[in-house]
C-alpha cells in the first residue's frame, strides 16, 4: 500500500515536472512571440514615423515608397523589393537587390507586376513604356533560381490605384499572413497620410484657383519645365482655349499665332529674374499687353528658389477704344468746322473778284448764313456737353405747358417732315397739368433734338408720333396710357417709366431703321455717333445731341431712355418730375 | 483764258457751297463745269461727260471719293482720267491709299485758295497761262 502511495507520489511528481516543464516551455514560446510581435510593432511604428517624419517635406509618393522598401529588411527577408508606379506616358519599375539574381527573376517580377497593375485597373498595361531602375546587388546570369515566394501591395492614393509594391524571394513559403499585414498596414497609413495632405493642397489650390479664376485679367502660371499649372478662364477666352479643361503651353504658343513668344519670354524672364512688359498686341480683335514675371518660393527652405513664371494678359481694348474715340471725336469736330469754314472763305474770296451776279451773290449770303448758324450751333452743343460733363450744368424753370411746347415743336419741323415725306402726330393725355414747372427752352432743345433724330432716321411715308401722358407715383404707366387714349410703345423700359415718381412722361417714337441692343447703351455717351453697318448711309451728326438731352432731362431730376427693335423702329421717352427738389435755380 | 474754253472740268464734293464755289471759279476762268454731290452721280457724270479733270472729294455720302474712284479706273477712258483728291488732313492715309490706285495728286482743301486750285488744275492741263505762276505753290 505504502508502495502504491510512493508510486502514485513519483507519478504526479514526474507528472508535474512534466507539466511545468512543458508550462515552461509554453511560456518561452509564448514570450518569443510576444518579443516578435513587440519588435513588429517597434518597426511598425518606426517605420510610420519616419514616413511622418518626412512626408511632412514631401508629397511624392514616389519617395515615400522609397522610404519604405529602404527600411523593409529591418523586419522581412527578401531577394527584392520593388515597386510599380503610373505616371502619364510610362510606369517607373524600380527594384532594389538585396541579393543577387538572374536578369529572368527581374523579368519574372515586372510580368506579375504588370498583371497585377492591370487587374487592379482593369486596364491593359502591357504596351506601356517601362523605366525600369535597378539597385542594390549585382545581376548573376548563373543563378537560375526562380521567384518561389513574392506578394503584392497596391498603392492607393485618394481611392486612386497608383501602383503596386512587391516583395519577392527564391525561397519557397516565406510570406505569410502577419508579414503582409503588416506591410499592407503601412502602405496604407502612407497612403491615408498623403491622401490628407494632398487634400490639403488639393483645398489650397482650389482656393487660389477660384481667386485667380475670378480675376478679369488672363493668367497663366508655368512651372520651372513650362507645363501650364493654372490658366485662368479670362486666360482662356483671350486665347479661345476655353474648351480646353487643361491647354498645356503648346495651346497657348499655338493660339498665339507668333504674335508674341510666351515660352521664350518665360525664360527670359526666369533667367534674368525680371519683370517683362510687352508692347500692345492685337489677339483676336482685342488688344493685350503682356506682363511675364517670374514665381520665387518665399516660403522655408526653398526661399528665393524660382518655381516657374506668370503670365498676364491685360486686356487694354476698352482703353484704346477710348483713346480712339476721343480721336475720332477730335477729327469730326475739326471736320465740321473747318469744311464750312473753308467754303464761307472761299465764297468771299468769289465774291470780292467782282465776277459774281447779283442772284448767285445773294444765293452765296444764304449759304453764309446757314453755314455760321450750324457752326455756331455745334459749338454751343460742345460748350453744353462740357458744362454737362463738368456737371455746371444749369437750368431756368418757370410753370409752363408741356401740350403747347411740344405742338410748338411740331409745326417747327412739319416743313421738313413734309419734305422727307414723314407724317408727325402728338396725342396728349387730357389731364396734362399746364403748369408744370421746367426750362422751356431746354425742353423744347430735347423735342428738338429727338424730332430731328426720328425724322433723319424715318424713311418716306414713315410716322413719327409724340405722345406726353400725366404720370402718377406707384402707377403702371401702361394702364395710365391705355386710361389717357394713348398706345405707349414701350414694353421692356415701361417698368421704368412707372417706378418713377409723379412726373410729365413724353415718348417719341418713330417707325424707321431702329438701333441694335448693342448701341443703345452708348447712344447717351459723349464720343458715340453711331456707325451704321451700311457705310455708303452714314448720316453725319456730331453725336452730341443725345448726351446734352440726357443732361438737361437729368438736370429737371428726370430720366431718359430708348426702347428700339432694329428696322422697327424706336421709341426715346423722357420724364419731368412735377415737383422739382432742390434746385439751385433762381 | 480762252484755252480753258473747251476744257471740262469735273467737282465732286458733297459740300454745297464749297461746290458751288469752286463750280462758279471755273466757269469764271472759262471752264465747262459738272457738278456732283456724291460719288455715284460724280462716276455717272465723268464716264458721260469725260471730263480732262476731276476734283474729288473723299468724304461723301452714298459713294465715298476713293469707292468712286476705284470705279473710274476700271474704266477704258476713266483708267486714265485725269484725278485730283481733294482731302482733309484727317484723310491721310486715304490719300496714300489712292495714290496706290494711280491718283496721281492731291491737295488740302483748306490750305489752297481756289485761286491757287485753278492754277494747279491749269497746269495739269498744260494751259500756258498758268506756267509762270504755278511755282508760287
Amino acid at each position: 500500500m505504502q508502495n502504491l502511495a510512493i508510486t502514485i507520489v513519483a507519478a504526479l511528481a514526474l507528472l508535474i515536472g512534466l507539466f511545468s516543464q512543458w508550462k515552461s516551455r509554453q511560456f518561452k514560446i509564448d514570450l518569443e512571440k510576444r518579443e516578435e510581435e513587440t519588435r513588429r510593432r517597434m518597426y511598425e511604428l518606426a517605420i510610420l514615423k519616419e514616413l511622418g517624419d518626412r512626408v511632412g517635406y514631401s508629397l511624392n509618393v514616389q519617395n515615400i515608397i522609397d522610404i519604405i522598401t529602404g527600411s523593409l529588411h529591418q523586419f522581412i527577408e527578401y531577394s527584392a523589393t520593388s515597386y510599380m508606379f503610373l505616371e502619364p506616358e510610362k510606369i517607373i519599375f524600380k527594384v532594389h537587390l538585396e541579393k543577387s539574381v538572374s536578369r529572368k527573376f527581374i523579368d519574372d517580377i515586372k510580368d506579375r507586376m504588370i498583371k497585377s497593375i492591370s487587374a487592379l485597373l482593369s486596364q491593359d498595361f502591357k504596351k506601356m513604356r517601362i523605366e525600369e531602375i535597378l539597385s542594390g546587388a549585382i545581376l548573376v546570369e548563373e543563378l537560375a533560381e526562380p521567384v518561389r515566394s513574392f506578394f503584392n501591395i497596391p498603392l492607393v492614393i485618394a481611392d486612386k490605384v497608383v501602383g503596386v509594391l512587391t516583395i519577392a524571394h527564391t525561397k519557397i513559403g516565406l510570406y505569410k499572413e502577419e508579414e503582409m499585414t503588416i506591410l499592407y498596414k503601412i502602405v496604407r497609413q502612407a497612403s491615408q497620410a498623403v491622401t490628407r495632405l494632398e487634400e490639403v493642397v488639393r483645398i489650397e489650390e482650389k482656393k487660389l484657383n477660384a481667386m485667380v479664376a475670378s480675376i478679369t485679367e488672363g493668367v497663366i502660371m508655368t512651372d520651372g519645365n513650362y507645363r501650364v499649372m493654372v490658366a485662368n478662364p479670362a486666360a482662356k477666352q483671350a486665347l479661345a482655349l476655353e474648351k480646353k479643361d487643361e491647354p498645356t503651353i503648346f495651346d497657348f504658343i499655338d493660339n498665339l499665332e507668333g504674335k508674341f513668344d510666351i515660352r521664350g519670354k518665360l525664360e527670359e524672364s526666369v533667367k534674368l529674374d525680371k519683370i517683362l512688359l510687352s508692347p500692345n498686341i492685337l489677339i483676336r480683335d482685342r488688344f493685350y499687353q503682356i506682363t511675364v514675371a517670374p514665381v520665387k518660393s518665399s516660403l522655408g527652405m526653398n526661399q528665393k528658389e524660382i518655381l516657374g513664371g506668370v503670365v498676364i494678359l491685360h486686356d487694354i481694348t476698352r482703353e484704346k477704344e477710348v483713346e480712339k474715340m476721343r480721336a475720332d471725336f477730335t477729327s469730326m469736330i475739326v471736320h465740321e468746322l473747318r469744311t464750312p469754314l473753308d467754303a464761307t472763305k472761299k465764297i468771299i474770296e468769289l465774291i470780292s473778284t467782282g465776277k459774281v451776279s447779283k442772284d448767285k451773290k445773294d444765293n452765296y449770303l444764304k449759304m453764309i448764313y446757314r453755314d455760321s448758324s450750324s457752326m455756331l450751333d455745334l459749338v454751343n452743343n460742345l460748350l453744353d456737353a462740357a458744362k454737362i460733363e463738368s456737371e455746371k450744368f444749369e437750368i431756368n424753370p418757370e410753370p409752363a405747358d408741356i401740350k403747347n411746347v411740344i405742338l410748338d415743336r411740331v409745326s417747327f419741323f412739319e416743313t421738313s417732315a413734309a419734305k422727307a415725306k414723314i407724317k408727325i402726330y402728338a396725342n396728349f393725355d387730357k389731364n396734362l397739368p399746364a403748369n408744370v414747372k421746367f426750362d422751356v427752352k431746354r425742353i423744347s432743345q430735347v423735342l428738338n433734338n429727338l424730332l430731328a433724330n426720328s425724322l433723319k432716321y424715318s424713311k418716306p411715308d414713315g410716322l413719327v408720333n409724340l405722345q406726353a401722358i400725366l404720370h402718377a407715383k406707384g402707377k403702371d404707366i401702361t394702364e395710365e396710357a391705355k386710361r389717357a387714349g394713348i398706345i405707349l410703345n414701350l414694353k421692356e423700359q415701361a417698368a421704368k417709366l412707372s417706378a418713377a415718381g409723379d412726373s410729365l412722361a413724353v415718348a417719341v417714337t418713330d417707325s424707321g431703321i431702329g438701333i441694335s441692343e448693342e448701341n443703345q447703351k452708348e447712344l447717351f455717351s459723349k464720343f458715340k455717333q453711331l456707325k451704321q453697318t451700311d457705310s455708303k448711309n452714314i448720316i453725319p451728326g456730331t453725336g452730341l445731341g443725345l448726351v446734352i438731352a440726357r443732361g438737361i432731362v437729368e438736370a429737371h431730376q428726370g430720366m431718359i431712355g430708348v426702347e428700339s427693335k432694329e428696322g422697327l423702329g424706336s421709341t426715346f421717352y423722357f420724364t419731368i418730375p412735377l415737383k422739382l427738389n432742390n434746385l439751385n435755380n433762381k | 483764258m480762252a484755252e480753258a474754253n473747251n476744257k471740262k472740268v469735273l467737282v465732286v464734293e458733297d459740300d454745297e457751297a464749297l461746290l458751288s464755289v469752286m463750280a462758279d471759279s471755273f466757269t469764271i476762268e472759262g471752264f465747262t463745269v459738272f457738278s456732283a454731290a456724291n460719288g455715284a452721280s460724280g462716276l455717272e457724270l465723268a464716264l458721260k461727260e469725260h471730263p480732262d479733270i476731276i476734283l474729288l472729294d473723299i468724304q461723301m455720302p452714298v459713294m465715298d471719293g476713293l469707292e468712286m474712284l476705284d470705279k473710274l479706273r476700271q474704266d477704258d477712258w476713266g483708267g486714265r482720267a485725269e484725278v485730283i483728291l481733294l482731302t482733309n488732313f484727317s484723310d491721310m492715309d486715304k490719300v496714300a491709299k489712292a495714290a496706290e490706285k494711280g491718283a496721281y495728286d492731291y491737295l488740302v482743301k483748306s490750305d489752297w485758295k481756289t485761286e491757287d486750285i485753278i492754277k494747279k488744275v491749269k497746269n495739269k492741263l498744260g494751259l500756258a497761262e498758268a506756267r509762270a505762276a504755278i511755282d508760287v505753290n
